[in-house]
């Protein structure tokens, strides 16, 4: 009785693991990455220029600067995609002649999210404009 | 003295706030500290406060309040007399146009003139037991002062300079002590000293070391409507300032060194070497375009 337990037991658990290995082949979505070069960026003060722009950008998590490159690197939430335009206007808007842009698709385990220079950026939801404001900024 | 001190607070850079870059949307306050010890009889401080806010890309707006106190010693024929004033200056309001720009990957150039006025907040007909303050002591101009002139600056990834020309007109008050007109530039070189080699990526805390120079022309004042001998001049001053900058703020601590004072008249109050502190956070303005804007 104790043996035909087990062999039932090892069976049922021999039976589910494709079914593990079906979920993990799934496709997953990626994770856009883009990295875009900022004309006249040297100084913090540039950086949060675009910073206080980058909220009105749909999907974008994480944002990188590297000020000797004067390069910002956006990543956004996995499966949002993202055309080169919207992020120059984020540069026009905020005062700067925005370089070219690159677009890549990474693994979600690929993308950087911490670390020297990654910045998370918030998304004020309320509707009310100054906790809109309070959100944005502290 | 409110009105004499206070152009060393006016103008981006330390000394001077003309040429402060700030983007479309972006809310800039700056909060500044200046004593001013045994400048012969006189000693005061100053504590000025400067926000700048991006209308547009192109368009900025500038409010900046003036708030101190100042004290001096005067001989008078009854001997020794303590003077002393404070309370608000007169406040700088005024509109900056970039109108002309070149923004490269290795450095960024801006050419803005700007125009607004001083805005009579402080008064130009304080008191003391003798009668009529000194200019010194005057917390204002007691007029509307139209107030213009021209920024450039100029950054790459090491250096910045920045520079700045400036006009206040002064319109002669009836009453009161009228300061003269003032011409004004500034100048500034800026290094960052650290780190000494930029990291490839990364924002990394900057250490930056700013040289300022000051050159104001002082017109003659007016007192009561008539013209006052003891009074305008040139004064050339020389700053070095040490900055920590990051993503949301700046803070500095300077020193100020007089290098000519051409004051004509007898009897001037020559200012010494001082030195002054500032702390600069930068907040993203509300933005009541929300709906329009995604």
């Amino acid at each position: 009785m104790i043996v035909r337990t087990v062999l039932m037991i090892g069976a049922a658990l021999l039976l589910s693991t494709p079914v593990i290995q079906a979920d993990d082949a799934s496709p997953r979505p990626e994770v856009t990455r883009a990295v875009a070069t900022l004309n006249g960026v040297f100084s913090p003060r540039g950086f949060f220029n675009i910073t206080v722009r980058l909220y009105q950008l749909s999907g974008v998590e994480w944002a990188k600067f590297d000020l000797k490159k004067s390069q910002i690197t956006l990543d956004f939430a996995p499966g949002v995609a993202v055309h080169p335009d919207e992020i120059q206007k984020v540069m026009v808007d905020a005062g700067y002649k925005p370089g070219p842009v690159r677009i890549q698709t990474l693994l979600p385990e690929d993308a950087s999210k911490t670390g020297p220079g990654w910045v998370k950026i918030k998304h004020p939801s309320a509707k009310n404009p100054l906790l809109r404001w309070l959100q944005l900024n502290f | 003295m409110l009105t004499s001190f206070a152009p060393l607070a006016l103008p981006s850079a330390a000394t001077f706030v003309t040429a402060l870059p700030v983007a479309r949307d972006q809310l800039l306050i700056r909060f500044n500290a200046q004593p001013t010890f045994a400048t012969h009889e006189f000693s005061g401080v100053q504590c000025p406060v400067n926000m700048g806010y991006g209308l547009t890309s192109r368009w900025a707006l500038f409010l900046n309040l003036n708030q101190g106190f100042g004290s001096l010693t005067q001989a008078t024929p009854q001997g020794r007399a303590e003077l002393s004033s404070g309370g608000f200056g007169d406040m700088a309001s005024y509109a900056r146009y970039t109108l002309f720009k070149i923004d490269k990957p290795s450095s960024t150039f801006r050419i803005a003139p700007l125009a607004g006025a001083f805005i009579p907040t402080g008064s130009n007909s304080l008191t003391g037991p003798q009668g009529l303050l000194p200019r010194t002591l005057q917390t204002g101009s007691g007029t509307l002062d139209p107030y213009f002139g021209v920024a450039m600056g100029y950054n790459n990834v090491r250096f910045g300079m920045a520079w700045d020309t400036t006009y206040r007109h002064n319109p002669v008050a009836t009453t009161g002590v009228s300061p003269g007109d003032q011409f004004r530039t500034d100048a500034q070189f800026e290094v960052k000293l650290y780190p000494i080699h930029m990291p490839e990526e990364g924002l990394p805390k900057l250490l930056v070391l700013s040289i300022e120079s000051n050159f104001a022309r002082d017109g003659k004042d007016h007192v009561a409507g008539a013209l006052a001998a003891n009074s305008g001049g040139r004064v050339f001053k020389q700053d070095a300032i040490l900055e920590i900058s990051t993503l949301h703020w700046q803070v500095g601590a300077g020193a100020q060194f007089p290098v000519l004072q051409d004051l004509a008249g007898t009897g001037r109050i020559e200012q010494r070497s001082t030195f002054f502190l500032f702390f600069e956070y930068y907040l993203a303005a509300p933005n009541w375009r929300r709906s329009r804007g995604r």
